[in-house]
C-alpha cells in the first residue's frame, strides 16, 4: 500500500514538473474553496489606521475599506485567486506561535487542507491554550518551562524557529493579558519576548497581531472593554512601527458596531475565539502579506 | 560459525517477540472512527494527516501500519480520537506513554482554562493492546470505547 502511494506521489511530482513554466501554477487555476465563506474583502490591513470602530456591515454588502495597496507592477492577484492560495507558497519558512487562537487557526488550516484546499501551505502553526505573554517571555528567557508543543517536545518560540529554519515569525499573544495587567506592562513584556527571540535570530521578520476583541458579554465579565482593547492595539501598532515589525490589524476586521467581536465571527464559547467565518478573514489577512510582498517585487511565486 | 548462527537465531527470536503478529481481529482505524462518530457524541471534527500528527504529537506515521487522528475542528474543545497500530510493540509502548503524559498535561491546563472540558480529559480512555494504541477524549468515552471492544470480537 505504502509503495503504491509513493509511486502515485512520484507520478504527480513528475506531472507537476512538466507544468512548471507553462503558467499552470496550481493556485491560479484552482477554484476558491466552495464552503469557506470570506464575508468581506479587506484592504492592506497593516496600513489602515482607525480611531472609531468600523460600522457594522449589513448582510450582503462589502465593507467600505479603502484599498491602499499601490498599483502593482506585476500581474494583479484578485481576491479570488488569493483565497484559492495563489500566493501560499510565500508561507514556506513561516511560523506562527501563540495561544489558543493559533490552535484554532491550526485546526482550521488542517480541516481546509483535508478537504483538498490550499491553505497556508508550509506555515507551521503552534498554539498553546492559556499561553500568556508573560509565560511566553519567561520561557524565552528560560525562566520557566516552555509550553509550545511541537513534535513531542515543549519548545520556546526561538527553538521552534530553529527547528523549521523559519525566516518569518507571526505572533498572536496577549488577548487575555489585559485582564491582569495594564497596557504599559503589556508593551514592555511584548518587547522582552521579541527581544529574546531575536537575540538568536536577528534577521527574523516579525509580524505582530493586534489583540483580539472579545464578545461584548464576555468583555463585560472580565473587564476588558472596547476602549481598553483599542488603546492597547494603538500602542501595539506604535511599538511595531518603532521597531520595524509588521502590525497585523485583525481586530478591526472582526468588530461589530460597538467595537466588540462580532457574534457571527465568534466560536461557540463566545469569548474571543473565531469560528470558521472569522478564521477565513484571518487567513485572507495573512495572505495579504504575501500579496504586499509580491506587489512590492520582493517575492515571486516562481522563487519556489 | 556456530556463534554467528546462534546470534542470528537469537535476533530472529527477539524480532518475533516484539513484532506485531496481528493475531487479534483486524481493526480499520478509519472505519472504527466512523462507527464512533455515528453515535453523535463527537462535535465537528477535523482529521490530522500523518505529517500533522508528527508535528503535533511527535508520532512517526512511517513507524505505524495505521495512524488515524481526529480532533475537534474548532481547536478548542478537547474531543479527540486516535488509533495507532505500530510495526512493533516497543514503539506502541512509547506512544502510549507519550499520549498519557500529553493528555494529563492538557487536562491540567484545561482545569482552569476551560473547566467545562476538564472532565473529558481527566476521564480520557487511553488503551494499549499489543501494537495498538487507542485514545478517546469525549463526553461519553465509555460508550465509544464499547464500539472498539465490539469491533474486536
Amino acid at each position: 500500500m505504502r509503495r503504491s502511494v509513493l509511486l502515485i506521489l512520484c507520478l504527480l511530482l513528475c506531472l507537476s514538473c512538466a507544468n512548471v513554466g507553462t503558467g499552470q501554477e496550481a493556485g491560479l487555476s484552482s477554484p476558491a474553496p466552495a464552503d469557506t465563506q470570506v464575508p468581506d474583502p479587506t484592504a492592506a490591513p497593516s496600513q489602515t489606521p482607525q480611531t472609531e470602530p468600523p460600522a457594522a456591515v449589513p448582510d450582503g454588502q462589502s465593507a467600505a475599506v479603502p484599498d491602499e495597496t499601490p498599483a502593482p507592477t506585476v500581474a494583479p492577484i484578485s481576491d479570488g485567486d488569493l483565497d484559492a492560495g495563489a500566493l501560499d507558497a510565500w508561507f514556506e519558512g513561516s511560523v506562527m506561535i501563540g495561544d489558543s487562537l493559533v490552535s484554532g487557526l491550526s485546526a482550521y488550516v488542517l480541516s481546509e487542507t483535508d478537504k483538498g484546499h490550499v491553505c497556508l501551505d508550509g506555515m507551521q502553526l503552534v498554539g498553546a491554550s492559556a499561553l500568556t505573554l508573560k509565560k511566553a517571555a519567561a520561557a524565552e528567557r528560560h525562566e520557566r518551562e516552555a509550553e509550545l508543543k511541537f513534535r513531542k517536545h515543549y519548545l520556546t518560540a526561538s527553538e521552534i524557529v530553529d527547528e523549521v529554519q523559519a525566516k518569518r515569525l507571526f505572533i498572536m499573544l496577549g488577548v487575555s493579558n489585559l485582564r491582569w495587567f495594564g497596557i504599559d506592562e503589556l508593551i514592555e513584556v511584548y518587547g522582552q519576548f521579541i527581544d529574546a527571540v531575536r537575540a538568536d535570530h536577528p534577521d527574523l521578520k516579525i509580524y505582530v497581531h493586534s489583540l483580539m476583541p472579545m464578545v461584548k458579554d464576555y468583555a463585560a465579565q472580565v473587564g476588558v472593554d472596547y476602549e481598553t482593547n483599542k488603546a492597547a492595539n494603538e500602542r501595539l501598532r506604535a511599538f511595531c512601527e518603532e521597531h520595524g515589525y509588521v502590525y497585523l490589524e485583525l481586530a478591526d476586521l472582526v468588530r461589530d458596531g460597538d467595537g466588540y467581536l462580532k457574534y457571527e465571527y465568534s466560536a461557540q464559547d463566545y469569548r474571543f475565539h473565531l469560528n470558521n467565518a472569522g478564521k477565513a478573514i484571518w487567513v485572507r489577512l495573512l495572505r495579504s502579506c504575501a500579496r504586499d510582498e509580491y506587489y512590492a517585487g520582493t517575492w515571486k511565486p516562481e522563487d519556489h | 560459525m556456530k556463534k554467528a548462527l546462534l546470534f542470528v537465531l537469537t535476533a530472529i527470536l527477539l524480532l518475533g517477540a516484539f513484532a506485531c503478529t496481528g493475531a487479534d481481529a483486524a481493526i480499520d482505524g478509519e472505519a472504527l472512527y466512523e462507527k464512533m462518530a455515528a453515535l453523535g457524541t463527537f462535535p465537528e471534527m477535523m482529521r490530522r494527516s500523518g505529517d500533522a500528527v508528527l508535528d503535533y504529537y511527535g508520532i512517526d506515521p512511517d513507524a505505524c501500519k495505521q495512524l488515524v487522528n481526529y480532533a475537534s475542528a474548532d481547536g478548542l474543545l478537547a474531543d479527540e480520537f486516535l488509533f495507532a497500530e505500530t510495526n512493533d510493540e516497543t514503539y506502541a509502548i512509547e506512544i502510549e506513554a507519550l499520549l498519557r503524559e500529553q493528555i494529563a498535561r492538557q487536562a491540567e491546563t484545561y482545569r482552569e482554562y476551560m473547566p467545562e472540558e476538564y472532565p473529558k480529559l481527566s476521564d480520557a480512555r487511553i488503551e494499549r493492546s499489543g501494537c495498538r494504541v487507542l485514545v478517546i477524549v469525549s463526553d461519553d468515552a465509555s460508550a465509544l470505547y464499547k464500539v472498539y471492544t465490539d469491533a474486536l470480537r
